[in-house]
């Protein structure tokens, strides 16, 4: 038994196991052991801290075996096929969920194994749930596909490179800035020289990465090194709200942070940002791995349970599906475990704020909105960010075409399948150049970098923005000249390529 | 199995890519939308009628059988490679239409979806009527093979009405046009129809030149509720013995609306439910609408729930397609039937439903296209439960008896395929079913296409 199945079992206090040989016992030394080493197992510190539910953790999604009722619940109808953007690239039945729902009753039946080819074909999902508000029987489609993939991860096969990530960059949260840093070195100092036609990027393909790709430059310094803990504004604060910020806004955009932050306080809210959050868990358990992910998201829940909080707001889509039901309903935790309920920043404004903006004769533009699929699918919000896009005085807002189509992004699906995600994408960009909008906003990070990267490869010159960063000028004590927002760069593209950003180049 | 030499004389046609062999794609092509599934050996995607010559070519010299297939939406078990061989995908043949204003036809690869045929025309101002549940997701191909209709039968037909001719592959591998480009056209037998919805069992057909007709400026919808299905059914009797034309009579019975009700929480008023809708001039449609009003509001106590126009008709029709969504979470298993019966029997044709369910213990939901007859009696079981599927299965026998008594068919526009094979003999008789049979074995003597359809001792 390895290491990861150990910490995957439950011991007693947790949900019971459903592997059937592992027992509590073998689960409760896998806890001691790691006690010893400092670190102690997420599902027996959840355990201990009642963070599961009463029917606990959700064992039966645990198995293939155990999800043939819900496999069973297809009916083979195949509307899945039309709305699938994989499915649309590639043209193979496995593409859909529904060819994927066949292979997992192949695996539960046997007649199919763990096979790379299997795997293969499992990963072949941008986890976007289309395909679920199409299927006449509602069926679970993501959590039919984590499931398998978790069952790859603890008996099949799984790619190393993905396991060095998760077990030991993404789980030893500490090491991750530092990482990033010096990623942000490289990027400064070494890259930087590095231009579209450099020959030197026909060396990236050694390290999987396609030579014309547009990167995120990470930032030099962490958001967490620019803020304290708790950021009050003048006067009493109307609400106590922790900042969710996940990876990117803490590591890469830390403008989304910083523009998060501002327009919070600037709302009269105290604003608290757990310097001990760290990666919600996504991707690791999105990939198959369960035990990262499970203790990666009870890291964050105890970073911000010990604050009384009035709510927990997040702007990446991804990691406020994760907070707000992943963690539940994949990972078993229970209903709020991070201690108040989890808000999307433009569902958290809509809800709780009047967003009434002064005019400050900002430059006019043109803005159009991409839906994440995490927010709209994942969360069920789409009106939100618009009503607060409508809202900016300086933004004309304009509809895209299939603004709730994927952008193929992903997370981790556009560095594993980077052909399909460049063809998904460049519908996508398609669809944001024929509004002739000056910026095509969004509510994730992970879309932002998708689209930066499709936009510039499809020689558009749109910018990519945050919602939060077209609002947060408003917020700022003193009208912000308009460069820092990057507002009216006269390139738009320029802060994509391997140079840093304006707002980030310190001393 | 197949031997290497005949996989790599495949892949050598269509490129490796696009000749599958492992069991995780062969899982993948073994299934349609029905609960029949069959593996194949290979599964090829050819890109072109070329191609797909030269692949019939070899199944032909090797007598290796060949099942076509689209987007395996069908409800028959068409697509399903019951005797495994080549399952043949038109997946890869979807390139975009060409779009014949003047002359009224459009041309479209097999592989072409067929909401995405809708949308390429709609933009001219064109309108391509028929319009199967699954119009998302399933091909043209697959809509002639099985001849598919939808909810707009009733004014403008089935496939078979748009057909003008096709270009198809014979099973020795030849390449034929048949029929014409215009509307009118008597050269020799009318080998384009015999095609249309001859499942796959004759040849293979790779592009189509079909028929469209001016987009219709307005269309307008009501939703009805009637206190039963008798009622219902007199007001549809009425409605068209008037001389109204609705290009669309849909009808929800209490079961189905109420299965709705709860599915989507929208207020749809109680007992049966008629969705009417009529299209063209803004001017022949509010005319007919007020007409159609007349007739269910005054003599069939009717009430009129909803009436839209424009855009708006999708809070109609969003229920309609709520009906298979909502009536398969009641059960684990849907078995959804086809019967069509000439629309004067509509009222029997329920009425024996209704028998057929009290007999046999059962529970039947029925929706459908009133208009033009073609019901879906759907039959909410458990397959786990042996016993009553024992009782499904005598119900939809007894169904199909009387549905043929009534002067009736089997299947309206989802074909015989594996699951209707048992009563084909039934509807069509034993001179019917052996003119058939002696066709089939002069197109396809060595019987490759498509084997173990339609005929149950083929």
């Amino acid at each position: 038994m390895t290491p990861e199945e150990k910490r995957d079992s439950r011991g007693p206090a947790g949900p019971p196991a459903t592997g059937g040989t592992r027992t509590g016992g073998k689960a409760r030394t896998g806890g001691k052991t790691r006690t010893a080493g400092g670190t102690r197992s997420a599902t027996d510190d959840a355990g201990q801290l009642d963070l599961f539910g009463a029917g606990g953790g959700r064992p039966e999604y645990d198995t293939v075996r155990s999800l043939a009722p819900e496999v069973d619940r297809c009916l083979k109808c195949g509307l899945c096929r039309a709305v699938c953007p994989v499915f649309a690239e590639v043209l193979d039945e496995s593409g859909c969920a529904r060819g994927k729902i066949a292979l997992i009753e192949g695996l539960s039946e046997n007649s199919l194994s763990l096979s790379s080819r299997f795997s293969d074909k499992l990963s072949k999902c941008l986890n976007c749930k289309s395909c679920m508000e199409a299927c006449p029987s509602g069926i679970k489609v993501d959590e039919l596909v984590l499931a398998a993939r978790s069952e790859i991860f603890r008996k099949g096969k799984f790619p190393l490179l993905k396991k060095l990530i998760f077990r030991h960059l993404l789980r030893r949260g500490k090491l991750l800035p530092p990482v990033s840093k010096a990623i942000a070195f490289i990027e400064r100092k070494i890259l930087r020289g590095l231009p579209p036609s450099s020959p030197y990027r026909l060396l990236l393909p050694i390290v999987k990465m396609d030579k014309d790709r547009v990167f995120p430059v990470f930032a030099t310094r962490t958001l967490m090194d620019e803020h304290a803990e708790i950021l009050s504004p003048g006067g009493k604060p109307r609400m106590r709200v922790g900042y969710f910020s996940g990876c990117s806004a803490n590591l890469i955009y830390t403008e989304i942070g910083k523009a998060t932050i501002s327009v919070l306080v600037g709302e009269g809210i105290e604003v608290v940002l757990p310097h001990e959050q760290g990666c919600c868990g996504v991707p690791a358990y999105t990939s198959g791995d369960r035990p990262t992910g499970r203790e990666l998201a009870l890291t964050n829940i105890k970073a911000f349970e010990k604050y009384k909080l009035d709510a927990v707001v997040t702007a990446c889509a991804s990691c406020g599906v994760a907070l707000k039901t992943d963690y539940v309903k994949i990972l078993g935790f229970r209903e709020k475990a991070l201690g108040a309920d989890v808000y999307d920043i433009s569902e958290f404004l809509a809800k709780f704020c009047r967003l009434e903006l002064e005019d400050r004769h900002f430059e006019k533009v043109r803005v159009t909105y991409h839906d994440p699929c995490h927010l709209n699918r994942g969360q069920g919000i789409t009106e939100d960010p618009r009503k607060v896009l409508r809202a900016i005085p300086h933004v004309e807002f304009v509809e895209m075409e299939d603004a709730g189509r994927c952008c193929g992004g992903g997370g981790t699906f556009s560095l594993t399948h980077y052909d399909i995600s460049k063809e998904i994408g460049k519908k996508k960009a398609n669809c944001i150049a024929a509004t002739g909008a000056d910026i095509v906003a969004t509510s994730c990070p992970s879309c932002i970098m998708q689209l930066e990267d499709m936009l510039r490869r499809n020689g558009l010159p749109q910018r990519v923005m945050h919602i939060v960063q077209l609002l947060a000028p408003y917020y700022e004590k003193a009208p912000i000249p308009l460069s820092i927002c990057s507002l009216s760069s006269s390139d738009p593209g320029r802060s994509l390529k391997y140079h840093p950003r304006e707002s980030d180049s310190g001393p | 199995m197949l031997n290497k030499s005949i996989i790599d004389g495949l892949a050598e046609i269509a490129g490796k890519d696009n000749v599958l062999t492992d069991e995780e794609s062969l899982k993948c092509y073994s299934y349609d939308a029905t609960r029949y599934a069959s593996a194949p050996d290979v599964v090829v995607k050819p890109r072109d009628t070329g191609e797909v010559s030269r692949v019939l070519s070899i199944a032909y010299e090797e007598a290796i059988p060949v099942t076509p297939r689209g987007a395996g939406t069908g409800l028959s078990g068409g697509s399903v490679p019951v005797r495994a061989g080549i399952v043949l995908s038109t997946e890869r043949m979807n390139s975009a239409p060409r779009i014949h204003k003047e002359d009224l036809y459009v041309e479209a690869e097999a592989g072409l979806v067929t909401e995405q045929l809708h949308s390429a025309v709609e933009a001219k101002g064109l309108f391509y009527p028929p319009d199967p549940a699954s119009q998302s997701a399933c091909t043209i191909g697959g809509n002639i093979g099985e001849c598919a209709g939808g909810l707009r039968g009733l004014k403008y037909g089935t496939t078979r009405n748009y057909v003008l001719g096709l270009e198809l592959v014979t099973p020795e591998g030849k390449v034929l046009k048949t029929g014409a480009r215009t509307v009118k056209s008597v050269a020799g037998y009318d080998v384009t129809r015999l095609m249309v919805g001859s499942e796959g069992t004759l040849g293979l057909v790779t592009s189509a030149f079909l028929k469209v007709l001016p987009l219709p400026p307005a269309r307008r919808v009501l939703s009805c509720a009637f206190s039963g299905l008798e009622k219902a059914s007199e007001a549809v009797s009425e409605i068209l013995g008037q001389g109204l034309v609705p290009s669309i009579i849909e009808i929800m019975d209490e079961k189905t609306v109420a299965a709705v009700k709860a599915h989507t929480g929208e207020k749809l008023g109680e007992g049966v439910l008629l969705l009417v809708e009529f299209d063209g001039t803004r001017e022949i449609c509010d005319e007919d609408a007020s007409r159609a009003m007349g007739v269910i509001e005054s003599k069939h106590g009717g009430r009129v729930m909803k009436d839209v126009e424009g855009t708006r008709r999708e809070t109609v029709w969003k229920a309609r397609r709520a009906v298979l969504p909502a009536l398969s979470r009641l059960s684990p298993t849907v078995i959804l039937e086809d019967v069509t019966v000439p629309r004067s029997r509509l009222p029997e044709m329920t009425a024996k439903i209704k028998k057929v369910a009290d007999r046999y213990a059962l529970r039947i939901a029925v929706f459908g296209h009133a208009g033009d007859g073609n019901l879906h009696p759907t039959f909410l079981t458990d397959k786990m439960k042996r016993d009553e599927l024992k009782r499904v299965k005598a119900g939809v026998s007894e169904m199909m008896r009387a549905c043929i008594d009534l002067g009736g068919t089997i299947s309206g526009e989802h074909g015989i395929g594996v699951d209707k094979m048992p009563f084909l003999k039934l509807e069509v008789g034993r001179a019917g079913y052996d003119i058939m049979k002696r066709l089939k074995a002069s197109v396809d003597h060595k019987g490759i296409m498509n084997p173990g359809k339609m005929f149950h001792d083929a």
